[in-house]
């Protein structure tokens, strides 16, 4: 779309200009001043007791850091440990004479290192701060005499973490067998940044949104009502190589591709209240991507949270099909690539997360134990954000858990 | 910081009015989510968090519905007619813009006016890029097919 289809656009659109724009940003930019200043302001407005035993909490803070360093050279001991994933960001600035690389790695999802390398003339200092939490654990600053065009500095070890070898212009992790380096051109000025982010046995390192989980209407976690009643898929599907849809399929047939069906006319949130066989909230455990009655399938194996509406129980274990999903294009076009993954949206188009957490709107699925969403879609799931269930298709419609068990209550 | 400030502004209130319909409500509300924005807990800075902006002023103007008595209508109705130097095409376009659904109208707005990233619309709506960038495309030739002459989209 160019300007002057924009221009069109915005003419036809017909917005009126803001008014009190300029006014009003000018007292927010001094409600945002005062805000930031009201940190400073809370401190020097502390009863001086208060004020005496901050700091002093922060003398003894530092003095436990510096008394912490000593504990770094014992480097061996922990050379064994296996990371569960790692972490690197690494960032490279290279002047013409001096060089500086800074590593931060997280070991464990609870801590991580800074490592700071500098090259200047014929010295290389390092500084390593382990951070578990919110403390600062150690700080450790040592330097090296330069030798050659790759300068290795030292080798630190932290009390928390794992071994982690930093070079001036080279990072290398040990034991888990990842190397990472930053190749700095030392003739030129040049600014490297490389994030590597490595994920040792499926672990994540990403927090989800977690909405509050109510636990039961009581507040009591009822006892004994935990029962599995997922099921086997009949086949799984991975995800590997390069990702196809329809689309670009159809493209390469020089064909315009299916219909979209974005335009369907959604259920209504009452009319999904009316006639659904199950309203939980659950999280999801495992997402499985499969092939059912021949249709491609998303299996989402969830515990039952808090049930609404039907008769499941909590913490209950049920598998959900949703339309759509990922299947081995060595199985459906291997004459384009086969070791590639052709997806299918079908409605379904944002995947769901192991730990999510979701209102769903269920109906039982005729051949089997599962259930499937309402409508096959993510009109059928709500997610949590800012305090709200907001639906997954449209995005617009949102309720919160109180309306929701209102509107059961009116409907069924 | 106050020129990126300005802009941001123009684009909530823009997103506002297409939803209220009344300019002074649109700003009402615009300065209310500005006000709530640096007040809230994922608040870093005013030069961030704009899908959260977003966000604040949709539930706003959702509030602001439910707050109004079903009789009541907005005040200043656009008045295209009053602009005797529209052209023709605007007002087709005017047309078949309200023609689309009114979510259809809130991306193309997003999109093509407030020019933001496929990124930021696909989190306010939940969707994913790709469903968002085919619905756009719908859209789009939903428009086109409106006003019977392709191109002017």
């Amino acid at each position: 779309m160019n300007n002057k289809e924009r221009e069109a656009l915005e003419r036809a659109f017909d917005i009126p200009e803001p008014e009190k724009c300029n006014e009003f940003i000018e007292e927010l930019l001094k409600k945002e001043n005062t805000k930031k200043r009201r940190g400073i302001v809370l401190f020097q407005r502390m009863p001086a007791v208060l004020r005496y035993s901050l700091a002093a909490c922060l003398v003894i803070a530092v003095i436990g850091i510096i008394g912490n360093i000593g504990n770094l050279t014992d480097t061996d001991k922990y050379r064994d440990k296996e990371p569960a994933s790692v972490n690197s960001e690494t960032t490279t600035y290279t002047p013409e004479e001096e060089s500086t690389t800074e590593t931060t790695s997280a070991p464990s999802q609870d801590s991580y290192i800074t490592t700071i390398s500098t090259v200047s003339g014929g010295n290389a200092n390092t500084t390593l701060t382990t951070v578990k939490g919110s403390d600062i654990k150690n700080t450790v600053t040592s330097t090296a005499k330069v030798t050659g065009r790759s300068v290795r500095t030292s080798t630190v070890h932290g009390r928390t973490s794992h071994p982690v070898r930093t070079t001036a212009a080279k990072t290398t992790k040990k034991p888990s067998g990842i190397v990472t380096t930053a190749k700095a051109a030392r003739t030129s000025p040049a600014r490297t940044t490389i994030v590597t982010t490595i994920a040792r046995n499926n672990v994540t390192t990403d927090t989800p949104s977690i909405p509050t989980i109510p636990t039961s209407p009581s507040g009591i976690e009822p006892a004994g009502t935990s029962g599995d009643h997922t099921v086997e898929p009949p086949v799984r599907y991975d995800i590997k190589g390069r990702i196809y849809t329809e689309d670009q399929l159809s493209n390469n047939k020089g064909t315009e591709g299916p219909p979209v069906t974005d335009g369907d006319v959604p259920p209504s949130l009452d009319n999904m209240i009316r006639h659904s066989d199950l309203i939980l909230l659950a999280e999801v455990d495992e997402v499985i991507f499969t092939k059912i009655n021949g249709k491609l399938t998303t299996q989402e194996n969830v515990t039952i949270m808090e049930p609404y509406y039907g008769d499941m129980n909590y913490y209950e274990r049920i598998s959900v099909y949703a339309d759509g999903g990922y299947m081995p294009m060595s199985e459906y076009r291997p004459d384009v690539d086969p070791n590639g993954t052709y997806y299918e949206p079908g409605g379904n188009t944002t995947i769901a997360k192991e730990g999510d957490y979701y209102i769903y709107f269920l109906v039982k699925d005729k051949n089997s134990e599962a259930y499937r969403l309402f409508d096959g879609t993510d009109n059928s799931k709500f997610v949590y954000r800012n305090g709200m269930y907001y639906c997954v298709g449209r995005g617009r419609d949102s309720v919160s858990l109180q309306e929701l068990r209102d509107r059961i209550n009116d409907l069924k | 910081m106050s020129a990126d400030l300005q802009d941001k502004y123009k684009k909530i209130y823009r997103y506002c009015y297409l939803r209220v319909k009344n300019r002074e409500t649109a700003e009402d509300i615009t300065q209310e989510t500005f006000l709530r924005f640096i007040e809230h807990p994922e608040y870093k800075g005013l030069d961030k968090e704009l899908q959260l902006l977003y966000t604040i002023a949709g539930n706003l103007c959702l509030d602001h519905f439910r707050s109004q008595s079903p009789d009541e209508l907005p005040e200043d109705i656009p008045d295209r007619n009053a602009d005797g130097d529209k052209l023709v095409d605007d007002i087709s376009l005017h047309d078949a813009l309200n023609k689309l659904p009114a979510e259809d109208r809130e991306l193309i707005l997003l999109r093509y006016i407030n020019n933001e990233p496929l990124s930021v619309i696909s989190a306010i709506y939940g969707i994913s890029r790709f469903a968002l960038s085919r619905k756009l495309k719908r859209i789009l030739s939903a428009l086109r097919n409106e006003l019977g002459k392709e191109g002017t989209v």
